[in-house]
């Protein structure tokens, strides 16, 4: 029956094959960008355009009344649908003009491995999980400080025009290029100095992402000891898959991991008791900086180890995690809708007293928020990795547009889970104990020592109103011992939500990720086990975050590693051999050493590392993604479409604006809670006057991390405006001599066919059928395996 | 479409998103291009590709 079905060309009427692209050899290759507005369709979008200006109304204009997190989901899908429809067709048809009857890098190359034409479905997913990490479920959480409003604003807008922007056209410039990465293409189209500046910022920036990211790690985990011993447990989980795909069964992926994923529910489940046993009390209640060594050792080796014994299944295990719990908090956020607690704007929108994060809305918000809304880390995805998978050039608007739109959901979903905390909880787990001390006041700090007690009144002390206009104050909804629901206040909540989630204590969890496993563990026992499971949901998105953030710990490790390498390679030419082993231990080592330092100087600033650090991290992925939307500027101009040069040119110009900004207030301000050199004056003028050793050592920290910090901030300043100056005059020339010589690589005729979006169209599929009988079997997908039973079947 | 070759599509996209098809589509193209010589068994393949990621490991991150 199907073989019969099989062998009939299928006949398309006249209008239909006007629109088919075929190749010279009469081969299908793809279908001209065609849109028909019927009546039904226009129906359609006036109804999603009235859903979402519905949603914004109720998010951003209603007062006084309750706000259910279900519209942040509606609000945003709804956004998002007009923004991929309209300006992520727009853009195409204008700057990219992409051409299916063009091959891809990976149909030019197609080597099995790196080059591999990939179905659109699957290479969505790798791309997501690449982009998708900490970065978009910490950045609104800490945003939150200012409101719901500044930070669902950020996100929703910043990633239409911004983030989608500059993902989407780094992949199609890199594809266009064979699949170079950032750093190559910088080289390329600014020229050589100031492409290997912008090469070198990278790598450092690089660094600050890491060490950031692990402090995230470290807040979560310290005098946890269930966060300890499920995190930890996951090394010894992953290194027995690792030798079981090696060793018994190579190849079973899916049957491996799923065995991993009930070993980490297992360890999950079973932490509580390894945490209230002696053994737990006694070797896994970590201090920050013990973790910050055992990080550092982990790093070291997940990088000189060879990749099938962590790294590998490890990210299996991180992309299992992944995608489960995006789903099931999705499920969560939709089946719970829990109310919104949150106000939508707080004082600390407009004054610089917020104690997560310092300074005004602009421009702190949107470096505190990078990922999520535009990321520069996701331009070293876009190039290199994506590109060299992606099978018609036509499908770079469904992956890259596409999947940055998926992880500012994911952020979306971040900030609902936040905002639907009590502001007074919120508070106290984000605020540093030496901010929480000052706020009590010696008063309280001098009778109590109960954390908090503490806490709660210094959360009262914060200068900042709920929804209502009233002083905040800490409650948790729980339960008494006979199981009657019960609201606790001030310090009694904290120690409520703690026993909820088994933990010793919740006060001063700074970095985003315990607030966010709270908001998860709240929303997520309502469908899932009532209050008993409260402490496995906690510990679930504990787990959740720290898998993302150990992959990134090792990914990046090894690829800085090779950097590192290439560029000793210049003086030694062992290091260019990378089976050499002193030349990778040496270089990760030195990797390991960059981010390792930062790491400790942020866990043991006395001012909370967070607080300090994350700026200096937000403001380096913005940069990177102010050069990569740059580069973008440069190659449209280049290509020879100044007209629409504004498409990069306004993400690129604001994200400027905002970097420039913050760097500038971080490095001259003299409000001390925001310029890093205004802090190390005042340290030092401090320090002077003191004459207890212990506080004269205090001080001397916060004199020579901010030393660091504010010469970082110089750095990075100094350097991306080189790079931009480079480019700048780039386009200047470029404009002038009207040379619009392309990298790209030259057209070389396709021969390949696969439809451009996630559904196909029913004349994509007519098209489908008939490349499977026309087309070449090399690319067919699916026909590969079809033909090796025909094969057995043949032989036999 | 019935509901048996829909779900069987699922799967073919599921083991390629894992990866877990890797070996059958080398396999496969192995057979068309070189079927003068046997393919690498399963282990060896698997092998191969560790060594192949050694070098080329792809960053996530943010």
């Amino acid at each position: 029956m199907e073989q019969q079905a099989s062998t009939e060309i299928p006949s398309y009427t006249p209008e239909e094959e006007k629109l088919i692209i075929r190749n010279k050899a009469g081969v299908p290759v793809g279908v001209k960008p065609h849109v028909k507005m019927t009546w039904k369709k226009i129906l359609l979008w006036v109804l999603v355009t009235a859903l979402g200006v519905t949603g914004w109304t109720i998010l951003a204009l209603i007062r006084g009344e309750e706000v259910n997190t279900i519209w942040f989901v509606i609000t945003a899908v709804c956004t998002y649908a007009i923004a991929y429809r309209f300006y992520g067709l727009y853009i195409p048809r204008t700057i990219m003009q992409p051409d299916d009857s063009n091959a891809t890098p990976a149909e030019r190359i197609n080597n099995g491995k790196d080059y591999d034409p990939t179905h659109r479905v699957v290479l969505y997913g790798h791309h997501f999980a690449a982009i998708a990490g900490a970065g978009p479920l910490v950045g609104p959480v800490l945003a939150a400080q200012m409101g719901y409003l500044p930070g669902t604003l950020w996100i929703i807008f910043g990633v239409c025009v911004a983030g989608a922007v500059q993902d989407m056209l780094v992949l199609f410039f890199s594809m266009r290029r064979g699949g170079r990465s950032l750093g190559q293409m910088a080289v390329d189209e600014i020229g050589k100095i100031g492409g290997t500046v912008a090469t070198i910022i990278v790598l450092v920036m690089l660094m600050i992402v890491l060490a950031v990211l692990a402090m995230i790690c470290v807040n979560a985990l310290a005098e946890s000891p269930w966060g300890v011993f499920s995190v930890g447990c996951t090394i010894p989980i992953a290194i027995c898959m690792g030798l079981w795909l090696r060793f018994v069964q190579p190849g079973k992926i899916t049957q491996v991991s799923f065995v991993g994923f009930a070993a980490l529910m297992a360890v999950i489940i079973g932490g509580r008791w390894v945490a209230e046993s002696s053994f737990g009390q006694q070797y896994l209640h970590l201090t920050p900086t013990t973790l910050v060594w055992c990080m550092v050792i982990y790093g070291f080796f997940a990088a000189v180890l060879p990749v099938w014994v962590l790294l590998t299944p490890r990210d299996y295990l991180s992309t299992f995690m992944k995608v489960g719990t995006i789903v099931v908090l999705a499920v969560g956020i939709i089946v719970v809708r829990p109310i919104v607690e949150m106000p939508a704007v707080t004082e600390f929108a407009t004054n610089t007293d917020g104690p997560v994060f310092a300074g005004t809305l602009f421009p702190f918000l949107f470096i505190t928020i990078a990922c999520g809304a535009l990321s520069g880390m996701h331009a070293t995805v876009s190039s290199g990795t994506t590109p060299k998978m992606i099978q018609k050039e036509s499908q770079a608007r469904m992956i890259g547009y596409g999947g940055m739109l998926m992880e500012s959901f994911v952020a979306i979903m971040a900030l609902a889970a936040a905002a639907s905390l009590n502001q007074g909880i919120y508070f106290g787990m984000n605020t540093s104990e030496a901010s929480i001390d000052k706020l009590a006041g010696t008063a309280i700090t001098e009778t109590t020592d109960n954390r908090n007690d503490i806490t709660a009144e210094a959360v009262k002390n914060l200068g900042v109103t709920d929804a209502h206009g009233d002083t905040i104050q800490a409650a948790w909804d729980s339960w008494d011992e006979d199981g009657n629901d019960k609201v606790y206040t001030d310090g009694e909540a904290f120690e409520a939500l703690a026993n909820d989630v088994g933990e010793p204590h919740v006060t001063s969890r700074t970095g985003g990720a315990p607030t966010l496993a709270v908001g998860i563990a709240h929303i997520l026992h309502q469908i899932g086990g009532g209050r008993t499971m409260m402490g496995f949901w906690y510990h679930f998105a504990i787990m959740f975050e720290a898998l993302f953030i150990l992959s990134a710990v090792d990914a990046v490790t090894r690829v800085a590693r090779f950097q590192v390498s290439d560029a000793f390679g210049a003086f030694s030419k062992k290091f260019r051999d990378p089976s050499w082993r002193p030349g990778a231990w040496i270089s990760t080592a030195l990797v390991v050493a960059a981010w390792g330092s930062l790491l400790l100087m942020g866990v043991t600033d006395p001012r909370g590392g967070i607080q300090t650090l994350y700026p200096l991290f937000g403001i380096a992925n913005q940069l990177i993604a102010a050069v990569a939307l740059l580069l973008c500027c440069v190659m449209v101009v280049r290509k020879g479409h100044a007209k629409y040069v504004w498409i990069p040119a306004i993400p690129f110009v604001f994200d400027t604006a905002v970097t420039f900004t913050a760097s500038w207030q971080k490095i001259f301000s003299i409000d001390p809670k925001v310029g890093y050199w205004q802090q190390w004056r005042d340290a030092r003028a401090l320090r002077d006057t003191l004459t207890d050793p212990e506080e004269i050592s205090v001080q001397s920290d916060i004199i020579r991390n901010t030393f660091i910090q504010g010469t970082m901030s110089i750095i990075f300043l100094v350097c991306v405006a080189f790079v931009i100056v480079a480019a700048l005059i780039r386009i200047i020339r470029t404009l002038q001599t009207k040379d619009t010589t392309t990298s790209e690589e030259p057209h070389q005729d396709s021969n390949f066919f696969a439809p451009t979006s996630l559904f196909a169209t029913p004349l994509e599929k007519k098209l489908g059928k008939e490349y499977e009988i026309v087309g070449d079997p090399n690319l067919i997908p699916g026909k590969q395996s079809a033909a090796v039973e025909h094969a057995d079947a043949g032989s036999r | 479409m019935d509901v048996r070759s829909k779900l069987s599509q699922w799967r073919t996209l599921w083991r390629d998103f894992t990866g877990e098809s890797a070996y059958e589509h080398y396999v496969a193209r192995h057979r068309r291009e070189h079927p003068d010589h046997e393919p690498m068994c399963e282990r060896e393949f698997w092998r191969e590709r560790a060594k192949f990621d050694e070098d080329n490991v792809s960053t996530g991150c943010c």
